[in-house]
Parts: structure tokens; C-alpha cells; sequence
């Protein structure tokens, strides 16, 4: 177990202590929150990368990978002694909260290039043509909301593109806006705080988020019954804006004290500078309790999942990357897929490294965060979703087994099951647990679609 | 019981005429067992007596079809069912089981209306009823809030701050398009849909800053105007002259002086910012919060006055000049259009008809947005989307191929004479002079793109446009190397999407979404042609039920590779181009040996023509035609046709039609 051991005694002593205590009292009420005894949210990471995760790329190197038709049966490994493969090398130190899952199918999105809303929604979103419901980020996002409920960042491959809606919905038919440019999102979150919550600016928005609020109401009670959902919209948004703004100033220490500061990766070109700002404020957004959620969307969608990792030394896009995946004479489209991956997944381990060095309750910031990793698209580059990997990291505060390789039984076969089903189950553990998550695969038995899956539980 | 079903039927047969289609439905368990008791036995799968099998709503009481529901609900009403000498129902049982359907079919049409109003479902709607002349013409398009597309947005964006603050950025990706406004609408559908659009919170928060950035410039930019200069500098300053700010921003913003009420709101805003952060961040908040008024984010289409005896009203004066500067054009009503609002001469259509001609007479002014239209109805504007791996020379020159193909949708325009037999079969095409070509990365690969257009490599590019290919031939968009490339994937033809497009968009028909279940791939054979890998996949009855929808339309247009070139081998064979059009409409159903004969054919057809209307209607309508449109559609088709096939008559027709200029504050089934 490579866990910090700071006590949460020992921590409040010494930096009650310190002359740092001013700037980390913000920070002490997350382990006082243990002290008296209340337990925070689980906060959750997802980490949706763009096209295809093959499944061998992440199969530890001393477990021999078996193809899906090779799969009778459920079977686990333990991750002690394994031999991470190149793309999980980076997250090593984290290999007792590692859990890779192989073998889920999730034929209801359809499959391509994108499964479109799918990988978090299980269902086929018709290329945004019929968003069926909530994604699942969404569902945990809307049940233990922070200052915000969600927080959705991405890279496109055309960087010039502020805002999609290509991953997260909040409801049946609403897409929630995947924000593309570091700084446009740092402003979003930090903007306020980092010109100073008292600040003329602030003071001046402030005042035109309650205009807008009564204009709105306004404006509807003269159209009536007219477009009123619409109306509804707008009014609802502008209270939403002017609660979080409130939330805002009410926790404006602590979230100064986390605001990351906009450096120059936050407005560069290159795709690692900005996914590594995505990463940072996400980070930042949990610790700061702006969010209890979120989801980086790398290049999610298409054509946007078409990004050069110039930032690696890659000078090929990934769809033409993806086509190289399986050709036998040359791995070089292998391996660069192999070293996007992990970078993904380095990121990602510096996220845990930072909530590890958080104290909070019994144990540390990390405790209560689940990260997930998965790809948009399946199992290849023009996937038709018969597999689907899965990388979760941490383990819930003890309800997740983790440190195991899992491998399903082949599609169709008995014991088979579809990402409706490890969906469930982190709705499962957020307490959210709706029984049957997304849509149903009409080829399979419903019951391979429930939740939890309870092989991932202790 | 029977006889409270009468009206109601006759509601449901003109839906039902309209919507033939499927339904997935919350089923009273007694429909199908009674089905099963006395329908099974004539129309079953093996015995399907007037071809009519009832064993999909017998076993899967889930989902019914609209129109087969409403046969058996008119057949048992009617005792025409069960036949005489087949064993008979009780009345009991037989009002039990009318009972039972009625919900059905109320449900099963209340979902299909839905449906068919979404964008990419507006075929759904009977092309038979929208061109049959209705008993009472009483077209509307219902009350509504239109959101701002990012294309009009843009424009205030740019006229506000004076500045090129939201700009079109060639080769760049970047288009101009602020994301507060961000399209939404699914592929294949017109993206500016008045239905799909909603101000809601991740768009809000958005706009709230770039609202918040245009005012800023506006009051503290480069190129602060001249009016405002003075307002900050002078001092001191009144509610006089904060008064004259907000009139100054409303007429700019949304062209229209505010009222006394309006502007007594906005006095205490002014007054507590100013009070607590100073005159400019006042004045800026000011002009924010007037850009996001609701008015100023959703074009308003209420209409006013008394309803006339179908319960229409009459677009207002300030809501039809938007309504007629917003369709042809990205900007503001004009001077003349502001002028005639505030005359009173916006008040009936030959108002609205002077001031649409007027428009329309401006080529320069209207093309933008006629030229988007044929953009999104090709969606050759995706070609620069397609992926080409290096194993090929990867030198598409998407870019180029899309702007020739404007300029030759222009050119048509221009020309405003028979455009859509034009679009379909002009042999003559636009082509850039190759040392223009951009891309120089893909240059390295291929020298120019003439092969892909019929002319030879070392071509001498001609001034004289637009030119005929000496090699092969072009017949239209459709055989354009844009379209074609668009339709197309890294390495093959597209011939089952080609085939959907013409489904869909020249035939007015319909293809069901892709089945859940379905695990199509084409084998990898290189020795086989793609005719003949389809044929080994989509040939399966299951899969050929919908794919003889589109396969024989598409696979003409294998007269080309994936690039576009014209070709006439495939694999040193002689390319198979034949195909065919069924629909059932005579002037147009039969073999086809290649795509020149097959767009000759669409292009002389009056469905076709009429299928182009539908689409002219839902872009400059902004939602799907509904039953209560037919007046309007056959009006339009009748004057394109007199007009020889204008499309600025065309245009005309429907801005002037009872559809554009009525608004209906509540739609009532009756009303359709």
C-alpha cells in the first residue's frame, strides 16, 4: 500500500502550528470533516480518450492477454506482481487502487469512430440526434454537486473550437458544453476569485446576473404560455449562474487558495500543454470543492479525436494512427498510441499524487476519488463495441477491490457483461443506483446489463 | 361506444395517411390476444391474406404501426372483421378491444408528430397530403422563439465593437461561430432550426461573457464610437444622459427604441453599479445587459392584433422585419426595412412581398445565405471532414474542391434558371488555378487536383470558368468532386450514404435508423469491387428490406473513385455504374445504367422538384412542413415551375406565404 500515512492529527497539529496556516485553513476542513465524523462525496474523475483503447495495450505484460473469443469465463488477476504494460506504467505507484476491466461489451452505442454521449450514456446517441439521457458523470455530478454539479474540459483536434457538445448530457436531448480551451475555463472557475472577489468587476457582474434574472422573469410573464421552456432555460441559467456565483464569494478563501494561476500552457496550441491545464484544473476544481465530478473529454468525437501530439514528438494524427493500429509490418502506430496513452495516464497519476498529499478524514483526498478511464470509441478504430476496456484507479474508500486485472466472459456468453453494468455500479457507489443504467443491447439478456457488477466490490 | 370513435377517426386517418410508420407503445395486453383469437388465422406469416400480416402486433405488442392499427380499427368498427363466416367477437368483446386501441393509436400518432417535427425527420410527414390542395387554407407556423444563429450573432458582434471581434479565419478552422450560439442540429438536417435551440446554462454562461467582453469593447475598446466618448467624458452626468446611452444601445442592438418601462428598469441597474464601481464598468454592465435581453438572444415571432377566424395573427411589424432581414440575410434589417416598420408599411403580404423582392434584387446581399443553403442540402461542405491515410497521395484539397463547388452553386444563382435541374446536371464545373492551390504540405503529394475533375495533369488552367472536363463527364453536385469526396471514407466510396441522400433529400423518403443488433462489415477482399462486397453483405432479406432503399441510388456514382475521378474500370474490369430508382412513382421508377441517366431522370421529375421545396421550406422556415403547410408548398412549387424555376421566386413565394407571416398561438390538432 503506498499510501501517505499523515494522521490527520498530526497534520492539524502541524500546520495549526505553522505560519502556513492561514493559506491551508481551507484545506483543514476537509479532515476535520472526518473528525466530526461526516463523510464527503465520493468525487469522481472521468477520463475519456478520444477513438480506441486496444484492448492489449492495457493488459499487464506477466498476464498472458487471451482475444474475446478466448473468454469462457469470468477470471481475475492480481496486479501485485505484474508488469504494468507501457500506457498504466505511469500510475504504478498506484497499482494496489488499479483495477483493469476487459470484456464489456456496449454494443447499444453502435460503435465508429465516436460512440458519441455513448461511452458515458450507454446508448446509441444517433450522432447527436437522439441524446436518450443523462450520462452517468452527469447522474453523480447532479447528486453531489459542489460549487458547480459538473465540470466537462476537452481538447479538440481543431484548436480553434471553444466549446463542443460531443461526451456529457445532463438529461434526455441536452448535451452539457465540453469547454476546449484551458483559459477560457480557467476563467470560469478562477475568473472571479483570481481578479479578486471584491473586485469592481465582480461587483458589476453581480449586479447584471440579477438584472438578467428579473428581466427574464419579466419577459415570460408577458409571452405566457409561448416558448416557456424556453424562457424556463434562460431564467434557470441565470439563477444557477448567479447561485454559483454566490457560492462563489462564500468560498472565495478556499478557492483562491487553489486557484492554479493561468500560465502559458493554459492558452498554447499544443494538445499536451492544454490537456495537462485540463488536468490541473480539474484537480484544483475538486480540492477546491468546485466540483465533485468531472470529465476530460481528449478529443472526443469526430472529427475532433484527430489530434497531433506534437507536445510527444508525434507528428501523425490519431486517425491516421488509428489505422496504422494493426498494421503487422510496422508498430510504429502501436507504440505512438501507446505513448499518447500514457501521457493520459501520467496526468492522471499526477492528480492522485496531488489528492494523496491532501489530508481528509481518516485518510487523504485520494481516498474519496474514483478515477475512470475509458476510451469513446471501444475497442479499435472503427469499433463495433463487442469489448470495451476499462481503467478505474482508486477504491472508494474501501468499496472497490482493486489491485485486479478482471476479464469478462465473451460477448453473449453466460456471465458476459456491458458498460450499462460498471456504470451502475459507480452510481452505485455515488448512492445513486438506478438498477439498470442506459439502454439495452436487444441481443443480450437484460440481466448482463444491470448493476453493480459485483465483482468489483468488497 | 363506437359512435364517440367517429371524430376521432377521421382525426386519425389524415395522421395516419400521413405517418405510416412504427410506434413504440404502452399496449393493452387484449389487443393482441384478441388479434391472435380472431385475426390470426387469415393474417399470419404464413397466410397473409390482402397481404396483411398482423404478427409483429401479435407478438410484439410494444410497438405498432400506425397505419395497420387504423386499418384493423376501421375494419372491426365497421364489422368488415372477422369475415362473416369466421367466428365472430361479442359486441362486449368487440367495443373491449376498440376501447383498448383507441389509447394506442392517440399515443402512437401524438409520438410519431413528434417525431416527424424533429430536424432529419420531416419526411415522415405524407408527401401525397402536403401537395393535395386541404378544404380550407389556413397555414401557420406556430408562435415562437427563435434563437439568434452564431451566423447573425457574429454580424452584431462585429457592427458593436467596431471591430473584426468575431472573424471567419480560412484554413484556420476557425469560423466565426461564437459557441454561446453553437449549432446543435444532428447531421444531415439544416442547422438552424428554430426548435432545437435553447439558451440553457453551460450556452448562457457563455454568452454572459462574451456579452460581458463585446460591451467592454464598446465602452473601453480601440474604436469606441464617438457617442459614447462623449457620454464619458462629459460630466456631469444625468438620468438624462444615461437615458440617451440606453436608447442609443437598444436601437443599435435590437433595432427599436425602448419603452418608458424598459427604460425605468434599467435606471436602478445603472445607477447602484455606477454607485459602487464607477461610470465605465456602469455603462458596460448597461449595454450587457440590454445584448442579453431575452429579445436580443431569441428573434421573437408572436405575431399581434386579433386572431382571424383560424386563430392566426399577423406577424408584428418589428417582428417581421427581423423575420424578413433574418432569412436572406445574416444582418440587421436595413434602413428601408426599419423605415417601412415604422411607417405601418410592414402590415399586410404585399408589404412583406415589396420588401422581400427589394432584398432579393441584391445578389451580393442575399447569396451568403442562399449559398448556405444549397451547402447544407448537399452537405458537400464535409468534405474537408474525410480522412485519407498516406497510403494514397493524401493531397485532397478539400478546401478548394468546396469553394469551386460554390462557385458553381453561385454561378447558378446568378443565372437564377432552372436551378435544380441545373444543380443536378450542369456538365461544366469551377476549378481553381492550380498554382492558387493552398496546402502546400499536400502539394508534396500531388501536384493539383486536375485528374479529379476530368482534366488532364499538365492542364493550362483557363480564366474562362466555369469549363467542361475533356475527360469523362460531370452531370451536377452530385458527380462534383466535393460531394463526391464527401461522401466517401479513407478508402472507398460511400455508395450506401450517397444512396440515403438521394432517398432522402430528392425523394423525400425515409430509411430507418441503423438497427441496434446489426454487425455489417464489408469484406476485406481486395480482388472484389464494392458493388460486390455490398451484394455479399447487404443482400440478406433482413438487410436488403432497407438497403434497396439506397444501394441501387448510390451505386450508379461508382463511375468514380473515392476522389472523384472519373473512371471507367475498377479493378481492370469495366466499372459496373447501373442501378435503379423505386418509389412507385412512374415518372421516375426504373433501371438506371449510369449516374448521368439517373440524375437526368430526377432532374425532369415534378416529385423531385417537389421534395427540393420541402427542403427550401424547412431552411427558410426553420422546422419541418406540417399538413397545415400544404397551401403554401404547392403555392411555391407552382411559381417555381411559372418562373421557370427561380429560385429567388421560389424564396419569395414562401417569405409571402401564410406560413411565414402567420403565427398561430396554439397548434390544435384540429389546425393540422
Amino acid at each position: 500500500m503506498n499510501r501517505l500515512t499523515l494522521s490527520r492529527r498530526r497534520f492539524l497539529n502541524r500546520f495549526s502550528m505553522s505560519a502556513s496556516a492561514p493559506v491551508l485553513l481551507p484545506l483543514l476542513s476537509r479532515v476535520t470533516l472526518g473528525l466530526e465524523g461526516d463523510t464527503p462525496p465520493l468525487r469522481f474523475l472521468f477520463v475519456v480518450e478520444g477513438n480506441s483503447v486496444p484492448p492489449p495495450q492495457v493488459c499487464p505484460v506477466g498476464i498472458p492477454y487471451r482475444g474475446r473469443e478466448q473468454r469462457t469465463v469470468f477470471t481475475e488477476h492480481s496486479l501485485a506482481n505484474a508488469d504494468l504494460p507501457t500506457a498504466l506504467k505511469p500510475v504504478e505507484a498506484f497499482r494496489d487502487r488499479l483495477t483493469v476491466i476487459q470484456g464489456l461489451s456496449g454494443r447499444m452505442c453502435s460503435g465508429g469512430h465516436s460512440s458519441d454521449h455513448g461511452a458515458l450514456g450507454a446508448y446509441h446517441a444517433n450522432q447527436g440526434r437522439n441524446i436518450k439521457a443523462a450520462t452517468v458523470d452527469c447522474l453523480i455530478g447532479q447528486a453531489h454537486p459542489g460549487i458547480r454539479e459538473n465540470l466537462v474540459l476537452g481538447i479538440s483536434s481543431d484548436q480553434d473550437k471553444v466549446v463542443d457538445f460531443n461526451c456529457s448530457a445532463s438529461s434526455r436531448g441536452r448535451s452539457i458544453a465540453t469547454i476546449m480551451h484551458p483559459s477560457v475555463a480557467y476563467s470560469q472557475l478562477f475568473g472571479a476569485v483570481a481578479e479578486g472577489a471584491a473586485g469592481d468587476s465582480f461587483r458589476a457582474r453581480r449586479h447584471l446576473l440579477d438584472y438578467m434574472r428579473d428581466d427574464v422573469r419579466r419577459a415570460r410573464s408577458q409571452l405566457g404560455s409561448v416558448e416557456k421552456e424556453k424562457l424556463d432555460a434562460y431564467l434557470s441559467a441565470f439563477e444557477s449562474l448567479g447561485t454559483t456565483s454566490q457560492r462563489l464569494i462564500d468560498a472565495r478563501d478556499r478557492v483562491s487558495q487553489v486557484d492554479p494561476g493561468m500560465s502559458d500552457k493554459y492558452s498554447s496550441t499544443i494538445e499536451t500543454d492544454r490537456l495537462d491545464a485540463h488536468f490541473e484544473l480539474a484537480t484544483a476544481a475538486f480540492v477546491g470543492g468546485l466540483t465533485n465530478c468531472a470529465t476530460i473529454a481528449s478529443g472526443v468525437g469526430f472529427p475532433n479525436f484527430n489530434i497531433t501530439f506534437t507536445g510527444l514528438g508525434i507528428q501523425t494524427g490519431k486517425h491516421p494512427i488509428g489505422h496504422a493500429l494493426y498494421n503487422e509490418d510496422d508498430v510504429t502506430g502501436w507504440q505512438q498510441s501507446e505513448r499518447i496513452r500514457a501521457f493520459h495516464f501520467q496526468l492522471i497519476a499526477r492528480t492522485m499524487e496531488k489528492l494523496q498529499t491532501i489530508p481528509e478524514g481518516d485518510g487523504s483526498m485520494l481516498d474519496n476519488t474514483v478515477i475512470v478511464y475509458l476510451s469513446d470509441g471501444a475497442e479499435t478504430h472503427h469499433s463495433q463495441c463487442f469489448e470495451w476496456p476499462f481503467v478505474v484507479l482508486g477504491d472508494a474508500n474501501g468499496l472497490l477491490r482493486a489491485g485486479r486485472y478482471l476479464e469478462f466472459p465473451d460477448y453473449g456468453a453466460r456471465g458476459h457483461r456491458t458498460i450499462n453494468a460498471i456504470h451502475e455500479t459507480l452510481l452505485h457507489l455515488a448512492g445513486v443506483s438506478k438498477g439498470l443504467f442506459g439502454t439495452i443491447d436487444p441481443n443480450l439478456d437484460e440481466a448482463m446489463h444491470r448493476g453493480p457488477l459485483e465483482q468489483l466490490l468488497v | 361506444m363506437k359512435s364517440s370513435f367517429l371524430p376521432y377517426c377521421v382525426w386519425l386517418l389524415l395522421w395516419g395517411l400521413c405517418l405510416p410508420l412504427h410506434a413504440v407503445l404502452a399496449v393493452d395486453p387484449m389487443v393482441p390476444a384478441f388479434l391472435k383469437s380472431y385475426c390470426a388465422d387469415c393474417h399470419n406469416s404464413a397466410t397473409t391474406e390482402g397481404k396483411v400480416s398482423l404478427v409483429p402486433m401479435m407478438d410484439d405488442s410494444n410497438v405498432a404501426d400506425v397505419s395497420l392499427l387504423q386499418a384493423v380499427l376501421d375494419a372491426v368498427s365497421l364489422r368488415e372483421m372477422p369475415p362473416e363466416d369466421e367466428t365472430q367477437p361479442s359486441d362486449s368483446q368487440r367495443d373491449t378491444f376498440l376501447a383498448a386501441v383507441a389509447p394506442m393509436l392517440r399515443e402512437a400518432t401524438r409520438k410519431l408528430a413528434e417525431k416527424a417535427s424533429l430536424p432529419g425527420y420531416g419526411n415522415l410527414v405524407s408527401h401525397e397530403v402536403l401537395f393535395t390542395e386541404p378544404e380550407v387554407r389556413r397555414a401557420a407556423t406556430p408562435a415562437r422563439l427563435w434563437r439568434m444563429s452564431p451566423h447573425l450573432f457574429m454580424q452584431r458582434a462585429n457592427q458593436l465593437t467596431r471591430t473584426p471581434f468575431l472573424v471567419p479565419r480560412r484554413n484556420q478552422g476557425g469560423d466565426g461561430l461564437h459557441p454561446a450560439f453553437a449549432y446543435m442540429t444532428p447531421p444531415h438536417s439544416f442547422r438552424d432550426d428554430s426548435s432545437q435551440h435553447v439558451m440553457e446554462h453551460a450556452t448562457t454562461e457563455l454568452l454572459f461573457d462574451v456579452a460581458w467582453d463585446i460591451a467592454g469593447l464598446q465602452v473601453s475598446g480601440d474604436r469606441v464610437a464617438k457617442v459614447i466618448q462623449d457620454f464619458m467624458d462629459e460630466e456631469p452626468r444625468g438620468e438624462v444622459d444615461w437615458q440617451s446611452m440606453i436608447r442609443w444601445q437598444f436601437q443599435l442592438a435590437l433595432h427599436r427604441q425602448p419603452r418608458s418601462e424598459e427604460i425605468a428598469e434599467l435606471l436602478p441597474l445603472v445607477e447602484k453599479t455606477q454607485l459602487e464601481t464607477g461610470t465605465r464598468l456602469a455603462l458596460q454592465t448597461l449595454f450587457a445587459a440590454i445584448l442579453m435581453k431575452p429579445e436580443a438572444v431569441y428573434r421573437y415571432e408572436i405575431g399581434q392584433g386579433e386572431p382571424d377566424e383560424h386563430g392566426r395573427v399577423f406577424l408584428a411589424a418589428q417582428e417581421l422585419k427581423h423575420a424578413i432581414a433574418y432569412a436572406l440575410t445574416d444582418l440587421p434589417p436595413d434602413a428601408e426595412l426599419d423605415q417601412a416598420a415604422l411607417d405601418g408599411r410592414l402590415a399586410n403580404r404585399d408589404d412583406v412581398r415589396l420588401q422581400v423582392e427589394r432584398l432579393l434584387g441584391d445578389f451580393k446581399a442575399v447569396s451568403p445565405r442562399l449559398l448556405r443553403f444549397f451547402q447544407e442540402y448537399f452537405e458537400y461542405t464535409r468534405a474537408p471532414e474525410v480522412f485519407k491515410d498516406h497510403r494514397r497521395a493524401n493531397a485532397i484539397f478539400a478546401s478548394e474542391r468546396v469553394e469551386n463547388a460554390d462557385s458553381l452553386v453561385l454561378f447558378i444563382l446568378q443565372q437564377d434558371e432552372q436551378v435544380l435541374r441545373r444543380m443536378l446536371t450542369e456538365d461544366r464545373v469551377f476549378i481553381e488555378n492550380a498554382s492558387k492551390m493552398r496546402e502546400p504540405v499536400e502539394r508534396r503529394f500531388r501536384g493539383n487536383i486536375h485528374g479529379d475533375y476530368g482534366f488532364p495533369e499538365q492542364w493550362t488552367w483557363e480564366e474562362q470558368q466555369p469549363v467542361r472536363p475533356p475527360l469523362g463527364k460531370r452531370s451536377g453536385i452530385l458527380t462534383h468532386p466535393s460531394w463526391l469526396l464527401a461522401f466517401s471514407d479513407n478508402e472507398k466510396n460511400q455508395a450506401i450514404q450517397r444512396g440515403m441522400w438521394i432517398r432522402t433529400k430528392l425523394l423525400g423518403g425515409t430509411v430507418p435508423d441503423t438497427p441496434i443488433g446489426v454487425d455489417a462489415k464489408l469484406p476485406t477482399d481486395p480482388h472484389l469491387t464494392l458493388r460486390e462486397k455490398m451484394r455479399q453483405v447487404t443482400s440478406a432479406t433482413y438487410c436488403w428490406s432497407c438497403h434497396q432503399k439506397m444501394d441501387p441510388l448510390g451505386l450508379p456514382f461508382e463511375q468514380f473513385d473515392d476522389f472523384g475521378a472519373y473512371r471507367e474500370k475498377e479493378l481492370d474490369r469495366p466499372v459496373d455504374t447501373s442501378g435503379a430508382i423505386v418509389t412507385g412513382i412512374p415518372e421516375i421508377d426504373g433501371p438506371v445504367s449510369n449516374p448521368f441517366e439517373m440524375m437526368e431522370r430526377l432532374a425532369g421529375s415534378k416529385h423531385v422538384e417537389q421534395v427540393f421545396v420541402r427542403h427550401v421550406f424547412r431552411y427558410f422556415l426553420g422546422r419541418n412542413e406540417t399538413p397545415s403547410d400544404a397551401p403554401t408548398l404547392i403555392d411555391a412549387h407552382r411559381i417555381y415551375r411559372q418562373s421557370n424555376g427561380s429560385m429567388k421566386a421560389l424564396v419569395a413565394s414562401l417569405l409571402t406565404s401564410d406560413s411565414y407571416i402567420y403565427r398561430r398561438l396554439q397548434e390544435t390538432p384540429a389546425a393540422n
